[in-house]
């Protein structure tokens, strides 16, 4: 087990190396002049060459690599070419509203995916069953940033129950300790931040884990099926349990597995979720930072937050491997 | 058995799977609603000028953000345009670009995971390697990262969306390639001296066709919601043209005194992924009831 921790650990090296010149290349290749997006299309030679040597864009690609890759190892991701802000800072700042967001919209999706995956496949073939799949079938099926569309028109247009867009009101933000608005509220008992917060994220965390709910719904009911027909469920039920520790304690603990690694593999989606989610419900975090720089043509900008998710992507898949082998002992690895 | 036995053995074989395939497809029930869903789909794309009742690309100022009426079923849209005619125009190109991106994945995919499952070793472990990379970004970021260097328009977004898809069909194929090219008849098709091309192409191909094409299926309606995203985004296909994606960024403009203008695109967006994934969903019980 500890080998293999290890291996994969190795294994990062030249996934994370393969996954920083994939964002390398690709950006470079880019249309744009970064020094034309800066000075425009009518300066002067001189200016031009200038900024190239400013840049590092004189150099030869190979080096401007390097210089890339040292210094994002040392947490230097390089100057938005529009704000000229620091895109790490940026980055740090904007990290945890897009955590908060993937979190709920995480719990949101486990805890209706697996509820909904269980009484489906308990009730097989009823009307609970049929609805809870053709909700599912709607779920993978529907693009998130409609489904947030829909929310805003039915939540807040007409019902005016929760925000339409943004992270918290103006002048409510909570002391600064995680990041978290909802935790730093609670945490400092600041309770009328704390429902603010909260009522921004309701509609954005639907619309991101609407779909993961619907994929973790399919897995569970799927597996939990295959469960409840083993023999130590009639063995259990034979004893006289109740039916409710049948499936709960007997068959969900068993069915689990799969059903967590669904969970883990989601994680990565759900950060790509979040750039549609971000850009629909204007909320401050990275996807929205990338969108915004994909319209200035800002590439330092797209390149950094591209290779942060990737990396966290990347990690995340890792974590759920590896958790995979633990949770499991019968997976060997040679 | 007789020379003319001989000569229609394989055709009867072929016509008693098709029979069989068939008649286990009419009785799974999402792959018949996929199919139906879809022909209707497809017909309305085909059949959009006969169909629409306005021109999709005719502004009319005057009549901008109308409700829904008589005249126009669905309304019409910040230019006035009305959006029933858009959304039959529309079908051409989410299925158009849903189709093709498609194919361009997997006849990379499928040359890729090929040669890496049948020649094993450096060649797999680089190819596979390449492929990893890829996967190490979620599909839409990796598709909006080729539209910004690409540039904006249908063709761009069939290959990022294409080249974005290109992983799954080479990791589905390098292991249908792997688990078969051991089987017998593959090595007494090696022994009679069959050259490498043919022995992938005609040997091992056919016979891992049914997870390809399952995949494919339920592909085209991935690649529809990611070109839909784009087109949202703004990075897609470009206005005027009725792309639903399209429609529903420009439409958002608009949510707050006609939140019909976001309404109808996106549920055509839904029904066509729904018919894709249906009939995907469908096949997958038909030809591999393993993949379950």
């Amino acid at each position: 087990m500890a080998n293999y921790i290890i291996r994969r650990l190795l294994l990062l090296i030249p996934i994370l190396l393969g996954v920083s010149l994939a964002t390398f290349v690709v950006m470079h290749a880019f249309t744009t002049d970064p020094t034309e997006i800066i000075l425009g299309q009518h300066a002067t030679a001189e200016k031009v060459a200038a900024l190239r040597i400013e840049l590092g864009l004189n150099k030869p690609i190979y080096v401007q690599y390097w210089d890339y890759l040292s210094s994002a190892l040392q947490g230097d991701l390089g100057r938005s070419v529009i704000t000229k802000t620091s895109i790490t800072a940026e980055l740090v700042k904007r990290f945890p509203a897009t955590v908060e967001l993937s979190l709920v919209a995480m719990i949101i999706a486990s805890v209706v995916g697996i509820v909904a995956g269980v009484i489906s496949a308990v009730k097989q073939n009823s009307v609970w069953d049929y609805g809870t799949m053709v909700a599912a079938l709607l779920g993978v099926s529907m693009p998130i940033f409609w489904l947030g569309l829909m929310m805003i028109i039915l939540f807040s247009v007409i019902l005016g129950w929760f925000p339409a867009s943004g992270r918290i009101g103006i002048g409510l933000e909570p002391e600064h300790i995680t990041g978290l608005y909802v935790l730093d509220a609670l945490m400092t008992g600041n309770l009328s931040s704390f429902w603010d917060a909260f009522k921004h994220l309701v509609l954005p965390g639907i619309a991101l884990g609407a779909y993961s709910a619907a994929i973790i719904a399919r897995m569970t009911r799927a597996t939990m099926l295959e469960t409840i027909r083993q023999d130590y469920i009639r063995t259990a039920r034979a004893k006289g349990l109740k039916e409710r520790v049948v499936i709960v304690k007997h068959a969900l603990r068993n069915a689990l597995i799969p059903i967590v690694t669904v969970i883990g593999l989601q994680l990565g989606q759900l950060m790509a979720g979040a750039v549609l989610t971000e850009t629909v419900f204007s909320w401050p975090g990275i996807g929205s930072y990338v969108v915004d720089g994909i319209m200035a043509s800002d590439y330092p900008r797209v390149q950094g937050t591209v290779l942060l998710i990737g990396t966290i992507y990347v990690l995340a898949n890792l974590a759920v491997d590896i958790m995979y082998s633990y949770l499991d002992p019968r997976i060997q690895h040679s | 058995m007789t020379n003319m036995d001989a000569v229609h053995a394989p055709e009867v074989v072929g016509n008693k799977r098709l029979s069989e395939f068939l008649a286990r497809f009419v009785k799974s029930k999402s792959a018949v609603i996929g199919l139906i869903l879809l022909a209707v789909l497809v017909l309305s794309a085909i059949f959009a000028p006969v169909l629409a009742p306005y021109d999709p690309y005719d502004s009319n100022l005057p009549n901008s953000l109308q409700g829904i009426s008589s005249s126009h079923i669905m309304g019409t849209d910040e230019l006035g345009r009305d959006i029933f005619s858009r959304i039959l125009y529309g079908a051409r190109i989410s299925l158009l670009v849903g189709v093709e991106s498609v194919f361009l994945a997997l006849l990379c995919g499928v040359i890729l995971g090929a040669t890496a499952g049948y020649y094993g070793g450096k060649t797999d472990t680089i190819i596979m390697g390449f492929m990893d990379i890829m996967m190490s970004f979620p599909d839409i970021l990796l598709a909006i990262a080729f539209m910004t260097v690409l540039g904006r328009g249908m063709e761009k977004a069939v290959i990022a969306i294409g080249i974005v898809s290109i992983p799954q069909y080479a990791r589905i194929v390098r292991g249908s390639v792997l688990s078969v090219k051991e089987n017998v008849y593959v090595m007494a098709a090696k022994a009679v001296g069959n050259g490498d091309r043919r022995l992938i192409f005609v040997h091992i191909l056919p016979n891992v066709l049914a997870p390809i094409i399952v995949r494919a299926t339920i592909g085209v309606s991935v690649a529809i919601l990611d070109a839909a995203a784009l087109g949202f985004l703004g990075l897609g296909v470009q206005p005027p043209a009725a792309e639903w994606g399209t429609m529903l960024g420009s439409g958002r403009q608009t949510i707050f005194n006609a939140p019909h203008v976001v309404t109808f695109p996106g549920l055509a967006i839904t029904l066509t992924v729904m018919a894709f994934n249906l009939l995907g969903d469908g096949l997958r019980d038909v030809l591999d009831p393993r993949l379950k």
